[in-house]
């Protein structure tokens, strides 16, 4: 496969845009895809790209579609991946619920925007439940919420490769700021910085006789009975359970007994300026950001949540990144507030001014 | 007095928008009536609209162009046309387009009457080497080539706010060697007015270096 990025390069583009170089550097041979803002720009430069790579690109006539083809080309043992946003990632819970169930690594790009329905093509972080806990199942898939444009292009790489590593559904949770702002950030060949590119194989079409040279491919999305499916389930859920150990990621800089601010996503750059300003100003306080939020870093959440009085979730929706936290945390004595301003950016100035308001009145 | 018209286009982030503005300004300061055309319908509702004000204030005589509650429809898909526009081409005085990004972008200038046949007219390509599509001098040739008649090049090569000057000069040289195999003319190296001082009046390629000031940081994106 032709090399898309020799070297390392510093350069300048939009969000989506970086996510369509970052999947062609990560091999991925085929795009699925059905329009809808804030995420067409992936699909118009994976049109304009891909094909200079021998790539390839199908547009379908709904986002049903999109996400049942792109099982079909993984199926075929193709590095296939989809790219969708609000109302879009609603209908394709059901293909990435299917692929919950079967094990297949497909990954998908959620470009959030507001909800709930078509709300705005702008921004939101309102598609946290539908991407962690989306579709009829357990929610058996890995969601990882990029802040910057640099984690667009290592977390898209490292979505391909844990996909094809653990077959489990990977999404990588973005958002329309993220989506259409610019800002700077290294590309680089996977290879070159020694991140090895997990092998494809096809679960379909294998070489030699089914019963005689290999087991017959017997790939199934339904059971017939309880028995079976809970055996099935249990496998998964243990295989899931494993794989959370290793792939959980967050950064985190505690204040003992005093604030802990959280947020994921882009909200994260303005906790933790916000955190940084407030500390230099001499307030207890310090942040917690989940990378991961399916699988939640639960143990360093726990622990960090021990170590603090309260904790500020902050987030651009109604409490949907506060309930996972709270289930996560569910027994730690710290108080739990919440700023939310569903479909609406954050800034680091209001959180300050929230941040200072709980330090004053956990001191009278 | 020879009349100013003239239309920025170019790929997604080379700084059309910041270099039509800063020009639009600048022709205001030499004491010019300039009316500044919104012809993005690739990204309409987030370039210039949230600056007119801003711009009518610095003394740009008009902004053509809807403030987003006076349009019709939703999101990205409203009644676009701001159907002054059509006519922008009557007025006197210097004309200067913000036109969205990429070919299709580009295209929204032929919804212009009379733009066909206007003498004035100079559509200019705005180029940044650090986007990957126009990086190296065969990617600008293949791009600028497959514009709609474009006349002349603006050298914007930045990085945001990692911006140098080695960088820009870089850009220029590439810029540079793209322009002649265009046979086309590289009008300006457009830079943040610190950057531009440390350059000085032209840069390594013989470029006219042209000061600019960051506005588009007040708008969407």
């Amino acid at each position: 496969m032709e090399k898309v990025v020799t070297g390392e390069k510093r350069v300048f583009m939009t969000g989506n845009e970086v996510v369509c170089r970052a999947a062609l550097a990560a091999g991925a041979e085929i795009m699925y895809g059905y329009p809808i803002t804030p995420q067409n720009e992936i699909m118009h430069y994976w049109t304009r790209l891909a094909p200079r790579f021998g790539r390839r690109f199908l547009q379908t006539e709904d986002e049903l579609s999109a996400g049942f083809a792109t099982l079909g080309g993984v199926l075929a043992g193709r590095k296939a991946f989809t790219a969708t946003a609000g109302p879009g990632n609603v209908l394709m819970q059901e293909p990435l619920a299917m692929a919950e169930m079967m094990r297949l690594p497909v990954v998908s790009i959620v470009v959030q925007r507001g909800g709930p329905s078509t709300a705005t093509v702008i921004y939101s972080q309102q598609e946290v439940t539908l991407t962690t806990f989306g579709g009829n199942g357990e929610g058996l898939r890995f969601v990882y919420s990029t802040a910057s444009h640099q984690e667009l292009y290592d977390y898209t790489i490292k979505a391909f490769n844990l996909a094809w590593r653990y077959r489990f559904p990977v999404f990588v949770l973005a958002d329309g700021y993220q989506g259409k702002m610019r800002e700077p950030l290294t590309i680089y060949d996977p290879e070159s910085r020694g991140i090895h590119m997990e092998e494809t194989d096809a679960y379909l079409g294998r070489h030699g006789i089914p019963g005689l040279d290999r087991p017959p491919g017997h790939f199934r999305n339904t059971y017939n009975t309880e028995e079976e499916l809970y055996a099935v389930m249990q496998g998964h859920i243990a295989a899931f359970e494993q794989a959370a150990e290793e792939v959980s990621e967050y950064e985190t800089e505690p204040a003992d007994g005093g604030l802990l601010i959280t947020g994921h996503g882009i909200v994260a750059r303005a906790v933790q300026q916000a955190a940084v300003q407030l500390r230099s100003a001499g307030f207890p306080v310090g942040y917690f950001r989940p990378i991961t939020l399916r699988p939640l870093p639960v143990g360093a959440l726990r622990d960090t949540a021990a170590r603090h009085r309260q904790i500020l979730v902050v987030e651009s929706a109604y409490g949907q990144l506060g309930r996972l936290l709270r289930d996560a945390i569910y027994g730690c004595p710290a108080e739990v507030h919440a700023l939310c301003k569903p479909g609406m950016g954050v800034t680091a100035e209001e959180i300050a001014v929230r941040a200072k308001q709980l330090c004053a009145a956990r001191e009278d | 007095m020879r009349r100013y018209v003239e239309a920025y286009v170019g790929e997604g982030t080379s700084g059309k928008s910041e270099v039509a503005v800063n020009r639009a300004l600048e022709l205001t300061t030499r004491g010019r009536r300039v009316t500044m055309v919104d012809l993005d319908i690739v990204k309409p509702c987030y370039t210039l609209r949230p600056i007119q004000g801003s711009l009518l204030a610095m003394g740009v005589a008009e902004v053509v162009t809807w403030a987003s509650r006076d349009q019709v429809g939703m999101g990205e898909t409203p009644v676009l046309w701001n159907p002054a526009a059509s006519w922008v081409l009557q007025r006197s005085g210097d004309i200067v387009f913000d036109v969205g990004y990429g070919v299709e972008g580009a295209k929204a200038l032929a919804l212009v009457e009379g733009s066909e046949v206007e003498a004035d007219l100079r559509v200019i390509m705005v180029i940044n080497t650090t986007n990957p599509l126009t990086a190296t001098v065969s990617d600008i040739v293949e791009v600028v080539s497959s514009f709609p008649a474009v006349h002349a090049l603006v050298h914007n090569t930045h990085l945001g706010d990692e911006t140098t000057a080695e960088i820009i000069q870089d850009g220029a040289r590439i810029v540079g060697e793209a322009a002649s195999v265009l046979h086309m003319p590289v009008v300006a190296t457009t830079a943040v007015a610190e950057l531009a001082a440390a350059i000085g009046e032209v840069d390594c390629a013989g470029h006219q270096v042209r000061a600019i000031r960051r506005l588009m940081t007040d708008t969407f994106w």
